[in-house]
């Protein structure tokens, strides 16, 4: 039986409050209307007008309040699981936590220097995953992951964040100019939203019967952006290619001997620093975006005499063009 | 109208006994039971449903999405295996508890 739009608009009205409570899961909330649209249609066969027929329907079904608790019980059967799989969760974390800050308590032991590199790796590695963990054995435990409930909010909130923070994170690893670090910050980043993607789809796949198409694809694209980008450096070259205009500009005067005092945008570039470099065979126009001491980063004009590519002690070098290069000193 | 503690107890061996005899949907439950029971037993509507989707959760039973021929969506439950096992064994303890009560009834005061 079709509604008037005036009864609509309050089942509308109500399904929005539904959802503001924490009932998001789309199919609940459609099974919790087709039961109002029922009892609605009953009364209104009976002779009830159409809004009051949805509001007695509405008010049978129980406060949004008191149908969220019901539901937050769903999946939550399985407490002491949850709680022993978060108490090893916080345990791991608190080991690794130990390990990496042993050195500077002093508490290293001799064989644990033998591992150090290797164990520091480790830890940097298995810490977002063992932080997911906890976090979806602790939303598991208060009752977020609940069919009906917070489900859908809590998993994919948390794996289309995660997705967009790995995305991001590659893309800054692979396009702009790092120091250690940065890279390693960036690198945990991207490892933490791996650990938090992970638990959300463990979470996914465990209370909800949503379909993953979407994330799946989600994924795949992300992948393939992170490693072309990696591959090919494209957008360390689509913005070279929209900045190039002003980098010869800048590069021509510092050729010619005028330095630029403080960081200046040139174009997508924030160049913190210019230098002239003239060596034999390789010199250049260095337009440093990290000034590091130990290792600058940036882009480099290579002169119209000199026959090799800039080859100074370099750790990554991307060619841009016939004279242009972006390159990372160790 | 029994007290809400029953109605919570019985609400599981109840939803096994209506799909028992065929696949339902929620209204449809609800409705069946308030007849059955001469309205005596009527489920505080919105608690029907979170206990179907734990029985769902825990493998008792099965639902399927359908559209009606008035074009309405319900969603149907119907009962699997490890259900109809729960079901026979939820009767054989009500049962025990009906015989008990009706057999402490029966006995002269003493």
């Amino acid at each position: 039986m079709n509604l008037p739009p005036d009864a609509e608009a309050r089942l509308a009205a109500w399904r929005d409050g539904l959802r503001r409570e924490g009932i998001t899961a789309r199919q609940t909330l459609d099974e919790l209307e087709s039961h109002v649209r029922e009892r609605a249609g009953d009364r209104m066969e009976q002779g009830m007008e159409a809004g009051a027929a949805v509001d007695v329907a509405i008010a049978l079904l129980g406060a949004p309040e008191e149908l969220r608790q019901e539901f937050s019980r769903v999946g939550t059967d399985r407490r002491f699981t949850h709680v022993a799989a978060m108490g090893l969760g916080l345990g791991v974390a608190a080991l690794l936590v130990l390990w990496l800050c042993l050195p500077q308590l002093g508490l290293r032991h001799r064989w644990m220097h033998s591992v150090q590199g290797s164990g520091n790796m480790v830890c940097i590695v298995v810490f977002p995953l063992v932080l997911g963990w906890t976090i979806y054995h602790a939303a598991a435990w208060r009752g977020q992951l609940a069919q009906g409930g917070n489900a859908h909010a809590w998993a994919t909130t948390s794996l289309r964040v995660s997705i967009w923070i790995t995305g991001a994170a590659g893309l800054l690893w692979w396009s702009a100019a790092m120091d250690w670090i940065a890279s390693l910050l960036f690198t945990y980043l991207l490892l933490a939203a791996l650990g938090a993607q992970a638990a959300a789809l463990a979470g996914l796949l465990r209370y909800t019967k949503r379909r993953l198409r979407p994330d799946a694809i989600a994924v795949a694209t992300l992948m393939a952006t992170v490693i072309s980008a990696a591959w090919t450096s494209w957008p360390t070259r689509i913005l070279f290619r929209f900045s190039r205009a002003s980098l010869e500009a800048l590069a021509t005067q510092v050729e010619a001997g005028q330095a630029i005092e403080g960081p200046v945008w040139v174009g997508g570039f924030r160049i913190a620093r210019t230098e002239k470099r003239v060596e034999n065979g390789g010199g250049g126009t260095c337009l440093w975006v990290m000034p590091s001491a130990g290792g600058p980063s940036g882009l480099v004009r290579r002169g119209l005499a000199d026959r090799d590519e800039p080859g100074w002690n370099i750790n990554r070098r991307i060619r841009l063009d016939e004279r242009w290069y972006y390159v990372s000193e160790d | 109208m029994l007290p809400r503690e029953l109605m919570a107890a019985s609400a599981e061996p109840l939803v096994l006994s209506l799909l028992g005899k065929g696949e339902s949907y929620g209204y449809a439950m609800i409705q069946e039971i308030a007849v059955r029971s001469k309205q005596q037993l009527e489920w505080t509507e919105g608690m029907l449903y979170p206990v179907l989707h734990r029985m769902e959760k825990r493998g008792l039973i099965a639902a399927e999405w359908r559209v009606v021929e008035s074009g309405r969506k319900r969603k149907y439950y119907r009962l699997k295996p490890k259900g109809q096992r729960a079901l026979e064994a939820s009767r054989g303890q009500w049962s025990t508890v009906t015989s008990l009560l009706n057999g402490l009834g029966d006995e002269p005061a003493t």
